[in-house]
This record gives structure tokens, sequence and C-alpha cells, in this order.
């Protein structure tokens, strides 16, 4: 990969990339950390041509992101709930704080695919090429994980 | 089966792409399916933009060459060293021989008489050329299962 490329690269995609492994590990530090070492992994030779960057890119992160849950498998989720700006009404500020409390409290692997879903806009089978699983593994997960928050935030609003 | 609204998807890129077509509003307020992807993508596009920690292009750049750059210096001088062993245990093996045949040669011709040759001398010299000749395929051995 040539460096105006990567550069290109690193510009058009650090940010949403953190914002993913913040969103997945919740700790501001790890995510860094992680990010820094996909982009430098990716400049790392391939036996093989890399023909979409950004979706190898996310495949990296979601590999050390599982490679660092399986090192210290529970950390704690300090950074996520107390992330967002505050919104412009009540009624969204309400709605904000439903979920961020409700996604803080899903696993990891649920923060992922919603994400990777929903904020990313990736389709099942790009997210099953990122997460290594086939698509239709990914369509019921993903379905699961929509199912667990919907729960999470049911139990929180009648609580 | 358990599968989600087919809507959801461009809902969700609605949302990314800042123009949520009113179709698409009143079609999610009434699908339970959108409705969660519709909160999900608007409330993950408010995400703040994570801190731009500085442009460190050019760190990570560095850092990928010099470990090009060692990995790159690392690999000839393991395949030297491999080839001077094996070089070594070549010249070995042909010194070795070349002493066992002669040492041979002399027995048989300065005894003048019936081939004489000592059983030690043979077994040793044949079991010198064994161990280097098995050193050497041990040394070709390991290189051709070096990897990368």
């Amino acid at each position: 990969m040539e460096r105006t490329e990567f550069e290109e690269l690193y510009r058009t995609t650090a940010s949403s990339l953190r914002r993913y492994a913040l969103r997945s590990c919740g700790n501001r530090q790890q995510a860094e950390d992680i990010v820094q070492e996909a982009f430098l992994r990716i400049l790392t030779p391939t036996a093989q041509p890399i023909r979409e960057p950004v979706r190898y890119l996310y495949r990296l992160t979601t590999n050390l992101l599982r490679d660092e849950w399986r090192r210290a498998p529970r950390r704690t989720e300090e950074e996520l709930s107390d992330d967002h700006p505050a919104p412009s009404s009540t009624q969204q500020a309400d709605l904000g704080a439903d979920l961020a409390a409700a996604l803080a409290r899903l696993g990891p692997k649920d923060r992922q695919l919603l994400w990777l879903a929903y904020a990313e806009g990736f389709t099942h089978h790009e997210i099953a090429e990122i997460m290594g699983r086939r698509p239709a593994s990914i369509r019921v997960l993903l379905f699961r994980a929509r199912q667990r928050l919907e729960r999470v935030i049911t139990r929180g609003g009648s609580s | 089966v358990r599968t989600s609204c087919p809507t959801e998807q461009e809902v969700v890129r609605a949302v990314r792409a800042g123009d949520l077509p009113p179709s698409l509003h009143d079609h999610a307020e009434g699908c339970a399916s959108c409705s969660l992807a519709l909160r999900l993508a608007i409330f993950f596009a408010q995400e703040p933009i994570a801190d731009q920690v500085g442009d460190e292009t050019g760190q990570i750049w560095r850092r990928a060459q010099a470990i090009a750059f060692l990995s790159e210096r690392k690999r000839p001088a393991r395949e030297q060293r491999l080839t001077t062993l094996d070089r070594i245990g070549a010249a070995s093996l042909r010194l070795l021989s070349v002493l066992g045949l002669a040492l041979i040669l002399d027995l048989a011709w300065t005894n003048a008489g019936p081939l004489t040759l000592s059983v030690r001398v043979v077994a040793a010299v044949t079991a010198a050329a064994l161990i280097v000749g098995g050193l050497q395929i041990l040394g070709i051995w390991r290189q051709v299962r070096r990897p990368g």
C-alpha cells in the first residue's frame, strides 16, 4: 500500500473505527491502541491483495477486540453510557439515555453486531465477512441482539 | 423465520446520508423492526466523533517500515547461518571420505598381501561419515521447513 493511499484510508476510516472499538470494548485507551494496531497490521504485507481495505480494517479490529477479551474477559464499561452529547429535547434525551444505558448492559458481541448493522450500515454478508461467520448466523445473532436490547429497554422502562 | 424487515437497511442508509424521506419515516413508525433500527441509527449517528488524537499516520507508517526492515534483515542472516552450517557439513563429509579412503588404500597397499583392513578402522570411518552426513541432512531439512 502506498503512503498516500494509507493516509486517505486513515482519514476516512479512523474515526468510525475508533467509535466502533470504543462502543465494543468501552475503554477509550484500549480502543485507541486496538485501532492503531489494526492500521499497523494493514500495512503488513499479505499473501493476497486486500480488496476491501475498510472491511479488512473492521475485521482486524474485531479480531484484536476478540483477542483482548480472551486475555481479560470482563472489563468495566466505564465510558459507554456517559459518552453521548446532551440531546436537544427532553424526549430525545430520554430516548438517548435509554439506549445508551441498554447498550452498555449488552454483551460486547451484541454491541459489535448492532454497531456494524445500524451505525455502519453493513449488510449481513459484510458483517459475516468482518466477524468471520456465515451470513445466516449473523441474521440470527443480530435478531437475538435486537431482542436482548428490546428486553433491556423494556425492563429499564418498567423498573 | 426470524428475520427483520427488508426496509431496515434502507432506513439505516437514509439516516447515514442524513436524508430520511417522509415515506420511510412513516413506515418506520408503524414497523417494530424498522422503528428500532431507526432509533439505533439515529443514536449511533449522534455519537460524537472520537477525539482526534492527532494524525498518527506518520508514526504508524514509520513503525510498519521499521518492522518490515527488521524482518528483512533477520531473514538473510538466518539463511546465511544455515548455508554456512551446510557448507561446513559438506566439507567435513568430503574431508572424512577422502581421509577414510586414503586410510583404506594405505592399509591395503602397505600390507602387501591380502587385504587386512582392521574392522575397527572401517567402523570408525563409516560412523564418522554417517554422523556428518546426518548433520548435513538435518541442516537441509531445517532449511526446507523454514517458514516465510
